[in-house]
């Protein structure tokens, strides 16, 4: 490279700054997601070693059924391959914090381990100095080392810690079922401090014999705090190589041989501790049996006194009653004849009451008849001058008529007597005439003279008549006339018969009024004198009322006096029975403890014992290591893809750069360079830029990624600063790798141009191009489909490099999303399938005897177990931890084995099933054909590569046991080896004797709905087993299951973080792609603007494409997250644990519609650029 | 009024503090029919001219009358569809898409149009019948720049605008298409603006516009243009 060239190539770097710096990112990304995911491993375990080496963890931790004496930890130290040991004392207690208790999840109390410090080696060690002897070394954070027995020291983990735990507090610590007064002499401790010791990494606290059997919390106090002599437990630093992994097989084989070393002096220890023990014991039992009878003496006296008083109050109050009871009876009597008074009175005022009512009716009936009359009268009233005229007028007419008629009757009398005078005057004529004619006698003439007389007489009565007629006419018409007259009436007689009735009626309404005015003065006066009677009720009944109160009252007060006297006697009697029952269960429990610790310290000493463990059985150690591996086991996928991705990413970039500068790459090339100093400038280049990118990469990543790891699994470990380790394997082999890549696709591309002639360089390249595709080969196909779809399918195939690239970073992103949220359903399903309600493990609590149950007998405790109503069904097994191994590669596992009591029952706690098949699987007997043995979990099926039908070799005590295996069964965390009571006794030749049950609640309480009561259930269940002797912890399965929810919560967020890396880098990978692709078709997409396209139209010209890419993409990329999800957990599972296999359909929505999200986000950038593409500056030159 | 009138267009580019005037207050008309040619030397301003008319870029000041109607007042929608319905380009250097075949190209240009003629008849015109289903590569340039024209004309457009037809084809090539040209305008009567700096094609127009430093030199009516075979160069 000439010097000319060297600073073109320079300048070039300049002028395309920011193509250089994308090319530096991108590897930087690259190499800092790699090397950083690789590194927290190594990060993480240095932490670990460098913690446990500098506090002094322990190498094995000893603890005994009668504790140590300063005699044993003497002979400890001298054992083989003992570097140290150092005698510790605690003590476990229920915790109160100023007064007040603190209760777990559980919602039970809160158990407190107090270990003793020694203070002065703590602050020893906090200068500086290193003292062999000071082992699990604690480190102070905050506050200050205690100064007196009374102050102590706590932990600050934010999920184990009571939140109650803060410098300042009071702390108190209360024996369970025990005092503690014995063993410490202080009991209240106030926080003086806070610290971190490395035999609690993790939130796990562990097991603990009181209360409901789990640790909550530890404080440190000083030493001089206990009362005992004797230590509770051994530490013990073995020499092992400091070159080792602590987590190292290679370590735990160093210590357990140690261990073995140890247990070979356990019996003479045992015994010379033992009877020191019972030294210290004895003495202290016989003060207590002394204490205890002084005690009984005084409360018995207690009791006879209260007794005494007790019968005085009785007498009183009896005496008092009687008194009340008379004048109660004295006042009922008198009230009785008040009252009879008041009532014949009142009886009195009824029957005035109903005189006056009748009276009162009656005065109303004359008042209606008064009103009737007077109505009837009122309505005659007004007739009656007028009768009265007309009566007194026609009686008047009617005697002139009787007059005028008597007249005319007169006259026509005289007519008569006329008429008849006149007839006899006629005769006499006739006579005288008849005498004449016949006797002409001369004498006679006489006659005719009288006959003259007569005829004139007659003639005179006919005048008379004839004038009387004519006046008896004028009568009668003078009558008729009368008669006529309108006033007049005929019927007097009825008239005078009207007016006397309505004259009657007055009379009557005169009559009535008097009536009913007498009755009214009645009324009244029987009214008032009622009125008066019913006053004088009235008031006879308030006086009798207030009287009756006053005496109600009196008497009120006075029972109620008695009452509260009864009460106060009744009081003190409960009192008393309850003081008598207090006392006498004080007693009885102070008999009872100096009985229990008798016996208990008969049984430790009977049953003497030392239990020796390696760091495993420090809570939390095994998952930090797991966890640590985890990580490795991720490292191994996420950050490889990641890095190829970014170096695919260099490729494209560098190819794009000289492609740009062909023209340039002719002109040198036609100046005579030659094509290796003309790659030269594009190889420094690229080499410059990735160096750049991996040092940046490196320096970052080196450090955040762990810390960022690390972080998230801070709720769950308490370690100290992460160290930060730079492994020159990881960084070299990233900055080699990242750096030859981008060399490598620098010089390909160069090598592609370099063929050409200078000529051909120099002119514009010629477009890509277009050529057949295959699907137009098929015209059934590419016959149906319209112009558009014509061209994008021709465009996706045109540039194939691209094409694939594109869809390698899609399918990758929706893989990697899909990888991701698998393993987030196959993390849950570990707790879900194990632990859950119709999980594998189905029982509700294991419990650890603290003697092994023989076999062929049923013991009191299984009976009292089985019997209680909320256990529903309860089977012991026997349980030891094994080691499996596979001769091959001589890999070791730590297995449970398990003999349950009947092979019948154990698919009621343990479901035992093929996890695929989902066939269920039995136990067998031994002898039978189809009888392979034992059943494995498949984990270990799969570690040690053991089918059904070959057999599982197991450490057993120091032989060596080969068991064939009959079937294997599903299950998720530990590794278990299942075998049936009759094969053990095949096996062993005795039988097992179980030294764990396995319970299972009712289904009254399995079923409770709410969990905190549901939990609150199983935790008093959980007490009350404890109470038993026998029983030396109850672990509820839930709750053990809870902490490996927490690991693999945090594991979760681990997962997340590098899901949001990939997604975020499979993101930039598709957007630079596609920007590439804009410019690469710039001089297309303004052409098509040229012709018309509007701005929606070029854009989908170009998304079209990408979007059937992002479908092609998705599709491949479920497929190879189905496959990837199944190599990441295969790789990711820690020994213990399984993962569950399938991943849920809403991981697959989740992981395509994340994919097609980016892709649209693309998009969208996309459409800004095409936007952007100027017509006329696009067109004018030609690139 | 004329088919085409540019009334005092200016265009200004900015870049920084310098004010680069590409066109100076420019004026002339083209009549319907007409077959202008626009020379001038390489930064005349003719590209810009052209580029005004063509509704690729607006103008700083000024107005631009085409068939009535004032483009220099378009918004990008406006410009997008005037650009899609009446006017066709052919550029120096093709410009075809070189993933569709010589028809596809055409059909490109078609798809947009509702009054776009058959894409097949267009490359029968245009003399390429034969070469329907090739792809641009497999084109020599003068068969390029005829499917560039037929794309232009496919549209029938008002307008046709060719910017250095023949500025990448070698002489016999370049008449032909001048030819093609030529054709287009006396047979469909189409308006067609041709900038070139070559001085000898100024014969055959009708019109002849000088431009010098984004300013009209001259402008010069030929009553006899010369039929595109007999020009030379």
């Amino acid at each position: 490279m000439t010097s000319t060239l060297f600073r073109e190539t320079l300048r070039s770097i300049r002028k395309t700054k920011a193509r250089f710096i994308s090319i530096i990112a991108i590897v930087a990304l690259g190499i800092s997601f790699f090397a950083g995911i690789k590194a927290a491993h190594p990060d993480m375990h240095e932490t670990a070693v460098r913690y446990y080496e500098k506090n002094n963890l322990m190498d094995i931790w000893m603890v005994s059924t009668i504790g140590f004496s300063d005699e044993d930890i003497n002979k400890i130290r001298n054992v083989e391959g003992v570097e140290n040991a150092m005698g510790s004392k605690f003590v476990d207690g229920a915790v109160e914090v100023n007064g007040e208790p603190v209760s777990d999840m559980g919602g039970s109390q809160t158990i407190c381990r107090v270990y003793g410090l020694d203070i002065n080696k703590a602050i020893n060690f906090e200068n500086g100095e290193n003292d062999p002897t000071y082992i699990n070394r604690v480190t102070l954070l905050d506050g200050r080392y205690p100064q007196n027995p009374g102050e102590c020291l706590v932990d600050q983990n934010g999920v184990a810690t009571p939140k109650e735990f803060v410098v300042g507090n009071k702390i108190t610590v209360v024996g369970v079922e025990e005092n503690l007064d014995k063993q410490l002499r202080k009991t209240e401790f106030t926080i003086v401090g806070i610290i971190r010791t490395p035999r609690y990494v993790s939130i796990e606290r562990g097991q603990t014999t009181v209360g409901s059997g789990s640790l909550g919390c530890f404080i440190y106090v000083p030493e001089d705090a206990f009362e005992i002599p004797f230590y509770s437990e051994i530490c013990v630093k073995a020499e092992v190589d400091k070159s080792s992994s602590p987590y190292s097989d290679l370590y735990f084989k160093k210590v357990q041989s140690i261990i073995e070393n140890i247990n070979k002096i356990s019996s003479s220890c045992l015994d010379y501790t033992s009877g020191q023990v019972k030294e210290y014991f004895s003495i202290e039992l016989e003060e207590a049996k002394l204490e205890y009878a002084a005690a009984e003496d005084d409360a018995k006296a207690q009791i006879d006194n209260a007794t005494e008083e007790l019968k005085k109050n009785e007498d009183k109050i009896n005496n008092s009653q009687a008194q009340l009871q008379a004048a109660k009876e004295q006042a009922e009597r008198e009230f009785q004849q008040k009252y009879q008074q008041l009532i014949s009175g009142q009886s009195q005022y009824a029957q005035g009451l109903e005189e006056y009512n009748t009276k009162y009716n009656q005065y109303l009936s004359y008042k209606s008849r008064l009103d009737s009359a007077k109505k009837s009268f009122s309505r005659y009233e007004n007739q009656l001058p007028s009768l009265k005229e007309t009566y007194n007028y026609s009686v008047k007419v009617k005697k002139e008529i009787s007059e005028l008629q008597q007249t005319r009757n007169n006259i026509l009398n005289q007519i008569k007597e006329n008429e008849t005078k006149i007839s006899f005057l006629n005769q006499q004529i006739s006579d005288l005439e008849n005498a004449t004619t016949s006797s002409e006698d001369e004498t006679l003439p006489d006659y005719s003279y009288k006959i003259e007389s007569l005829r004139s007489q007659v003639n005179d009565l006919k005048a008379e008549n004839e004038q009387l007629t004519i006046r008896s006419n004028e009568i009668s018409n003078q009558i008729s006339q009368k008669q006529s007259d309108s006033k007049y009436d005929k019927n007097t007689a009825s008239l005078s018969l009207r007016i006397s009735f309505i004259e009657n009626l007055a009379d009557e309404v005169k009559n009535y009024e008097k009536q009913l005015q007498s009755a009214k003065v009645e009324l009244d006066k029987a009214k008032k004198q009622l009125e008066d009677a019913g006053l004088k009720i009235d008031d006879g009944w308030e006086q009798y009322n207030a009287a009756l109160e006053k005496a109600n009252n009196e008497l009120q007060t006075n029972s109620e006096a008695l009452s509260d006297a009864k009460e106060q006697y009744n009081n003190a009697t409960v009192e008393y029975s309850k003081g008598k029952e207090e006392a006498m269960a004080k007693l009885d429990e102070a008999r009872y403890a100096i009985e229990q610790s008798e016996e208990k310290i008969n049984a430790s000493l009977n049953n003497k014992q030392w239990y020796l463990n390696d760091r495993n059985a420090l809570p939390g150690y095994e998952g930090y290591g797991q966890t640590a591996e985890n990580m490795k086991a991720f490292s191994t996928v996420f950050p490889l893809f990641f890095f190829l991705v970014a170096a695919l990413v260099c490729l494209t970039t560098m190819t794009r750069m000289i492609d740009e500068e062909r023209t340039q790459l002719g002109t040198l090339k036609a100046l005579g360079y030659s094509s290796s100093s003309i790659r030269a400038k594009y190889l420094f280049y690229s080499f410059l830029a990735s160096i750049i990118g991996c040092i940046l990469g490196l320096s970052f990543g080196l450090v955040v990624y762990p810390k960022a790891i690390f972080s998230a699994y801070s709720l769950m470990y308490c370690m100290p600063d992460l160290v930060i380790l730079y492994p020159v394997k990881y960084m070299l082999s990233g900055t080699v790798f990242a750096t030859a890549t981008t060399m490598l696709a620098t010089y390909f591309a160069c090598r592609r141009e370099m063929k050409s002639c200078p000529s051909q360089l120099m002119r514009p390249k010629a477009p890509k191009a277009g050529k057949r595709i295959f699907l137009e080969k098929i015209p059934f196909i590419w016959k149906r489909m319209n112009f558009t779809s014509k061209v994008t399918a021709r465009n996706i195939f045109r540039n194939k490099k691209r094409f694939i690239m594109t869809l390698i970073g899609i399918a990758g992103c929706s893989a990697l999303l899909l990888t991701g949220f698998g393993l987030s359903d196959s993390i849950d399903a570990i707790i879900t399938t194990q632990y859950g309600k119709e999980g594998i493990i189905h029982a509700d609590c294991q419990i650890a005897f603290k003697n092994s149950q023989p076999a062929d007998k049923q013991s009191e405790i299984y009976n009292s177990l089985v019997n209680n109503k909320n256990i529903s069904e309860v089977m012991m097994f026997y349980s030891k931890s094994t080691t499996a191994f596979c001769e091959e590669n001589s890999e070791e596992f730590t297995v449970n084995f398990v003999v349950p009591q009947h092979k019948e029952m154990l698919p009621d706690f343990v479901k035992l099933q093929d996890r695929k098949t989902k066939e269920k699987h039995l136990l067998t007997d031994a002898g039978r054909s189809d009888d392979f043995g034992v059943l494995i979990s498949e984990k270990i099926a799969k570690e040690l590569n053991v089918r059904v039908g070959e057999s599982i070799k197991l450490k057993y005590n120091d032989d060596v046991l080969e068991l064939p295996v009959s079937a294997i069964i599903e299950n998720y965390t530990y590794h278990y080896v299942y075998m049936s009571p009759e094969r053990y006794m095949d096996v062993f030749k005795e039988a097992p004797s179980f030294n764990y049950a396995y319970i299972r609640y009712s289904d009254a309480i399995r079923n409770i709905e709410n969990d905190a009561e549901r939990n609150r259930v199983r935790t008093e269940n959980a007490e009350f087993m404890m109470k038993f002797n026998d029983i030396n912890a109850v672990i509820d399965i839930v709750n053990s299951s809870e902490s490996f929810s927490t690991m693999f919560e945090s594991l979760d967020s681990v997962i997340m973080l590098f899901i949001v890396s990939a997604a975020a880098l499979a993101f930039v990978v598709l957007y630079n792609l596609t920007n590439i692709n804009i410019n690469e078709r710039k001089r297309e997409i303004a052409t098509l603007k040229v012709l018309g396209f509007h701005n929606y139209q070029s854009t989908s010209y170009i998304g079209r494409e990408n979007f059937i890419i992002t479908i092609l993409g998705t599709i491949i990329g479920v497929f190879a997250g189905i496959f990837l999800h199944k190599f990441v957990v295969e790789v990711a599972e820690v020994n213990v644990v399984m993962f569950g296999r399938t991943i849920n359909y809403m991981s697959y929505i989740w992981s395509v519609v994340l994919t097609f999200v980016f892709s649209i986000l693309v998009s969208i950038f996309m459409s800004f650029n095409i936007k952007r593409i100027h017509m006329v500056e696009s067109l004018k030159s030609i690139e | 009024m004329s088919f085409i009138e540019l009334n005092n267009v200016s265009k200004i580019y900015k870049s920084g503090e310098i004010e680069v005037k590409a066109v100076d207050k420019v004026n002339f008309s083209v009549e319907k029919g007409e077959l202008c040619v626009i020379v001038g030397a390489s930064g005349a301003g003719k590209t810009t001219v052209l580029n005004l008319l063509g509704g690729m870029d607006s103008c700083s000041s000024g107005t631009i009358t085409i068939d009535g109607n004032d483009i220099s007042k378009f918004n990008n929608k406006k410009l997008t569809n005037y650009r899609r319905h009446d006017v066709g380009f052919v550029f120096q250097f093709y410009n075809l898409v070189p993933n569709l075949t010589a028809l596809e190209n055409v059909e490109l240009a078609t798809q947009l149009s509702e009054r776009s003629l058959n894409p097949v008849n267009i490359l029968k015109v245009v003399g390429l019948s034969d070469r329907l289903f090739n792809f641009p590569s497999q084109l020599s340039g003068g068969e390029q720049q005829r499917v560039s024209i037929a794309r232009a004309i496919a549209k029938n457009p008002k307008l046709l605008l060719c910017d250095e037809p023949t500025g990448a084809l070698d002489y016999k090539t370049g008449k032909q298409i001048l030819k093609l040209l030529q054709e287009m305008c006396q047979k469909l009567g189409m308006t067609i603006i041709i900038i070139t700096h070559n001085q000898a094609i100024a014969p055959m127009a009708d019109k002849i516009i000088s431009m010098k430093s984004g300013q009209i030199e001259d402008i010069k009516i030929n009553p006899n243009p010369v039929p595109a075979e007999r020009i030379e160069w």
